[in-house]
């Protein structure tokens, strides 16, 4: 028991040490690095309670796709302009401090609700399973699931047709 | 009793394995330059050893004793980061390869194929990490290269892997392996295999998918600022990976370990070989199309992917899913 | 009918030397044609002089109409001069020239529709410091000669757009073929301190990116990534560097910066004798050495008015295409290199046939790559015995060879959808860039000097230039496989015509005396020391021939003044000139596809540079 806690204790502070890294860090490779580092720990953390599947698809989507994705459009951007643009907006900080304290109010309140509240939920501890998760999803949370997929598929359309533009025309000489 | 089972015996077959997957990469360097000496009408490697078989001690020698340079231009943090992170990857994914009846490399998790996904999907970190730390626009371009073609063939790969796990009917490779299958299912995989083959070859970056490195447009890709043991990382990654990928085509669509008529079941110590071979196999032909096709261009590898590797891989996925539902 | 010129350089006693408005020692054109008939009707007293030389068309025109007559060249129907081959200049400070200008503009003039030739000339006024007016308004062929001419002679040109130095650096003190520049001795800035700008990174390979800003070429920005190709770059055929403004992967300018190999062969070849400079031209396009060669010698002979024996000229074709073929096959092999990558075995395979055709030039010479074997007045020695039944091998191997090439190549997918549309050049653009050999035909000009201009018996065989309209690298691609065919074609028929005879003119005076003519003759005797010592001389005069190279047009053009060495050489390398359409053909392109339009150009950078 102790030692699973001491696990807990030293992978949940290596988190948080990412997550403050997320925000601190001067470059955004180097934020998005520690982006990627933050979501292995919660993969990590994930598979101590047990919930392995949940534990591959963090993985899978927030490390395989979406941090890939950050990188991507940081190198294509080019990382000195977004630092520079920071560096003129002095009141950044202030008001990312007073947001951060409002989520983390809301967030505890939620916790303290739910944890004297609602009842565990059967399905989820199964461990997280496939079958448990998909007979969820498809069931019980059919219509969010295709409300998420139509806000997906209209933020896809949306990119497309921004980052569209006429194509390079060559000069006729 | 539980941390021997836990963490000292696992450590065990860990340091095995490696060692078995570091010879095995050295010898593919072997294996590679002779055969595609023996295609181009060339000797190959014939000078160190008999064959040329100690060639690959000789590069290990080479490229330990090289001076370690770090460019003065470079983020010191991500440029090292990049051989590392393309390196733990590729040996990961190993752990849950079955070898032989009951027996998978490491572990058995029951989320074996997830564990596959997961791992290809952080493979391309090394290149873009290298890429991007390297501050050099070969490198950088590379790296582009790299991270959209890693993305868009991992979809595709993704969905063939939805269909074999259809088919099979649980995430676990070893149960894949063992679980009996009926003649029209290998006919089936066996259709999608080619399909199969060439996302696995962008996702080694093997030609003639090698676009992140091309030589003779972007120098050296990704790995133009590294020298040394840093450049060796990366090869060791690559080439490991082609190993990876080989075996795991034959785990999925050539029974891995088993041969045909349950031979293996009675003798489960040939597992491991008859591995092998079929490793070997798959690796000959990897050289083969390296030898014998030219690179696409950019643009046209990625509009291959997504005009028809992607809806096709979805409309067999989707075949797949009513083939399960109706006949099994 | 030996054009040998007098010992003594009595300058004095020359024609053209009395109205001195004409450059000094080139004899006066005489008589008309057609051609000069016209273009006096409509320039009258703006025209110097006009006429034939040597049964060269040469046209001399005051600077202040040079642009006008150009136009006029060029729209005229009747003239339809609508390539531009060559530009160079002529300093001529070292000639008793009076108080005519220093230097000399020579433009070749061509017309593909009417199979002729044209040498324009205009001196440049301006004394030491020239001036000129820029023809690259009327073709976009003069740019990189002008620049050249810059370069080099230190010829200004006005409205060039782009007149920058092209072969020597930025900072280089001199234009170095100017005659008061020595040859050797000279004081070249390598006497630099380590304060100067060009030693900034001398011992830090590896700086901070920032700490050297380099200079943009003209028309690029920042916006954009400029990414450096080269000089050390697997894929630009040697030491080329291309500066390259990309939008994400699509090419948007691109900048050839030459000269890393420049290697001063014209300035050399003022200092040698006629016959000692066949050797200097193996070095320039080393992959076609008999090709140099042959094109040099060919000039030579014709200031000298010699005539060669058949044998000689018969050998010298199957040298020329065997030539041909091996530079053709070292380009498959390097082009789908770098098209497709290194896995490609085809590189060996097309090396394997390129090393059967090397050993039979060493067969014959001794030489594989730099073969001076063909000299002034036919070739350094007879064939052996043993070489013709190997060529017949070869000849009968290599048709298949082709056959198995086009069987991985052509009908491959892969390698049409990398060529196919890329580098696109239209017709317009090939001629008005004077673009030659297969470049222009792949866009659609039927045009060989092999069959249009003949030289040296090339009338005397059967053979089909390849052209097509596509003007795309495939295009280009199946016109050079097909031309190796017909190289092959043309080997055979030279092969059954093979006459028996001298295989070197025995015109003593050009010629060296064989060995055993030696013990017998004092004539002999004298001849070969003359040779030896003091080379031959030819008449002053100046001359123009091209030969179809492997890569294209392939020019000399010399400039005597009476003496055994030439006043001026100058070569027009196939390779420079079609280099300049890198930029047209890239523009708006992919990165991959600037690989793909180096590799069809076929360049060789000894050649480009020189």
């Amino acid at each position: 028991m102790t030692l699973s806690v001491l696990f807990f204790v030293l992978i949940g502070a290596i988190s948080l040490a990412a997550a403050v890294g997320v925000v601190s860090s001067n470059h955004p490779v180097h934020s998005a690095l520690f982006l990627l580092a933050h979501f292995g720990t919660l993969a990590i953390l994930y598979i101590t309670l047990e919930a392995q599947f949940l534990a591959a698809i963090q993985v899978i989507i927030y490390a395989g796709g979406i941090v890939i994705l950050i990188l991507f459009v940081i190198m294509l951007i080019g990382s000195e302009k977004i630092v520079n643009q920071a560096e003129h907006r002095t009141w950044t900080p202030y008001v990312g401090f007073a947001l951060g304290i409002v989520l983390l109010g809301g967030l505890a309140i939620s916790l303290l609700q739910g944890f004297t509240g609602v009842e565990p939920n059967a399905a989820l501890l199964q461990g997280g399973s496939p079958q448990a998760v998909g007979l969820e999803l498809f069931t019980r949370y059919i219509l969010p699931f295709e409300l998420a997929a139509v806000l997906l598929l209209v933020a896809l359309l949306g990119a497309l047709l921004l980052a569209r533009r006429p194509k390079l025309k060559i000069e006729e000489q | 009793m539980d941390w021997l089972n836990l963490i000292v015996f696992p450590l065990i077959r860990s340091v095995i394995l490696l060692f078995i997957l570091l010879t095995a990469f050295a010898y593919l360097t072997w294996y590679e330059r002779k055969l595609l000496a023996r295609f181009q009408i060339r000797y190959g490697p014939n000078r160190a050893g008999p064959y040329g078989l100690m060639l690959p001690a000789a590069d290990a020698v080479k490229a330990f004793f090289k001076e370690e340079v770090i460019p003065n231009h470079v983020d010191k943090v991500v440029y090292l980061l990049g051989p590392v992170l393309g390196l733990i990857p590729v040996l990961a994914v190993w752990a849950v390869i079955p070898i032989t009846k009951n027996t998978p490399a490491i572990a058995d998790v029951n989320i074996g194929f997830l564990w596959i996904l997961a791992l290809t999907g952080v493979e391309s970190y090394g290149i873009i990490l290298a890429g991007w730390g390297s501050n050099n626009n070969y490198s950088l371009l590379g790296a582009l290269r790299s991270s959209a073609q890693m993305i868009s063939y991992e979809l595709p790969l993704g969905m063939f892997l939805v269909s074999i796990l259809m088919l099979a009917g649980s995430f676990s490779l070893v149960q894949l392996v063992q679980s009996p299958r009926a003649w029209w299912e290998w006919l089936w995989l066996w259709i999608m295999f080619p399909f199969f083959f060439i996302c696995m070859l962008a996702e080694c970056n093997r030609t003639p998918f090698d676009l992140p490195e091309t030589e003779n447009e972007l120098v050296a890709g990704f790995q133009t600022e590294y020298g040394g043991m840093k450049f060796a990382m990366f090869f060791i990654a690559e080439y490991l990976n082609v190993i990876t990928t080989s075996t795991l085509m034959a785990t999925l669509f050539f029974g891995g370990w088993k041969l045909p008529f349950g031979i293996t079941d009675f003798l489960p110590i040939l597992g491991p070989f008859v591995l092998a071979v079929k490793v070997i196999i798959l690796l000959f032909v990897f050289i083969w199309v390296r030898a014998s096709i030219g690179r696409p261009r950019y643009d046209q590898l990625m509009r291959f992917t997504w005009q028809y590797l992607l809806p096709g891989s979805i409309v067999y996925m989707i075949i797949t899913a009513l083939l399960v539902l109706f006949f099994k | 009918m030996l054009n040998v010129s007098p010992t003594s350089r009595a300058y004095e006693t020359l024609p053209g030397l009395n109205d001195i408005t004409i450059p000094a020692l080139a004899p006066l054109p005489t008589g008309e044609t057609e051609d000069t008939k016209r273009i006096v009707e409509r320039f009258g007293e703006d025209i110097i002089a006009a006429g034939e030389h040597d049964g060269q068309q040469v046209i001399y025109v005051q600077p202040d109409n040079l642009v006008d007559l150009m136009q006029f060249l060029k729209s005229d129907p009747k003239l339809a001069y609508e390539a531009m081959i060559d530009a160079t200049a002529v300093d001529r400070s070292k000639l008793p020239i009076g108080n005519t200008e220093r230097f000399h503009m020579v433009y070749q003039m061509r017309s593909y529709q009417r199979k002729k030739h044209l040498m324009v000339l205009s001196p440049a006024p301006g004394g030491d410091d020239p001036v000129m007016p820029s023809l690259s308004p009327v073709f976009q062929a003069a740019i990189w000669p002008e620049r050249e001419v810059y370069d080099l002679m230190g010829v200004k040109f006005t409205g060039h757009p782009d007149l920058r130095r092209i072969l020597m650096p930025e900072h280089w003190p001199y234009h170095p073929l100017r005659k008061n520049i020595p040859v050797g001795g000279e004081e070249v800035p390598f006497s630099m301190t380590f304060d100067d700008q060009e030693f900034e990174t001398l011992g830090k390979q590896i700086l901070p990116s920032n700490s050297v800003a380099p200079t943009l070429p003209p028309g690029m920005s920042r916006q954009n990534m400029i990414l450096n190709m080269g000089p050390h770059h697997p894929s630009t055929h040697g030491v080329l560097r291309l500066v390259v403004e990309l939008d994400g992967e699509t090419v948007v300018n691109i900048d050839p910066d030459l000269g890393y190999l420049h290697s001063g062969f014209e300035k050399m070849g003022e200092t040698k004798r006629y016959k000692d400079f066949v050797y200097y031209t193996d070095r320039m396009d080393y992959l076609s050495s008999m090709n140099n060669n042959y094109g040099y010698v060919l000039t030579v002979e014709k200031m000298l008015g010699i005539t060669i024996p058949e044998r000689a000229q018969v050998i010298r074709v199957i040298m020329s295409e065997l030539q041909r073929l091996a530079s053709h096959l070292f380009w498959l092999s390097t082009h789908v290199l770098d098209v497709s990558g290194p896995g490609m075995s085809l590189l060996m395979y097309a090396t394997r046939e390129r090393e059967r055709i090397l050993d039979l030039f060493e067969m014959v010479c001794g030489a594989r790559l730099t073969t001076s074997y063909i000299r002034v007045g036919g070739v350094w020695r007879d064939v052996p015995p043993s070489f013709m039944s190997n060529l017949q091998d070869l000849v009968k191997m290599l048709p298949k060879q082709f056959d198995e090439y086009e069987h991985m190549l052509t009908s491959g997918p892969l390698w049409r959808e990398r060529l196919e549309g890329v580098g696109y050049l239209s017709r317009e653009d090939a001629i008005d860039m004077g673009m030659t050999g297969p470049m222009l035909r792949g866009s659609g000009v039927d045009w060989d000097l092999r069959r249009d201009m003949p030289y040296g018996g090339y009338e005397n065989y059967d053979f089909k230039v390849p052209v097509s309209q596509a003007g795309d690298c495939y295009a280009r691609y199946l016109n050079r496989m097909e031309e190796m065919r017909q190289s092959v074609r043309i080997i055979e028929q030279a092969m059954a015509n093979l006459p028996d005879g001298l295989y070197r003119t025995d015109e003593r005076k050009v010629s060296l005396p064989p060995r055993a003519e030696l013990d017998v003759s004092m004539e002999a005797l004298i001849h070969h020391f003359k040779l030896m010592t003091e080379g031959f001389r030819v008449n002053p005069g100046m001359y123009y021939h091209g030969i179809e190279a492997s890569k294209g047009e392939l020019g000399y053009y010399i400039y005597s003044d009476g003496s055994g060495v030439p006043h001026r050489l100058h070569v027009r390398g196939p390779s420079f000139n079609n280099l300049y359409a890198i930029s047209k053909m890239s523009k708006g392109e992919m990165l991959s596809d600037i690989i793909t339009n180096i590799g069809t150009i076929d360049i060789v950078l000894g050649e480009v540079d020189r």
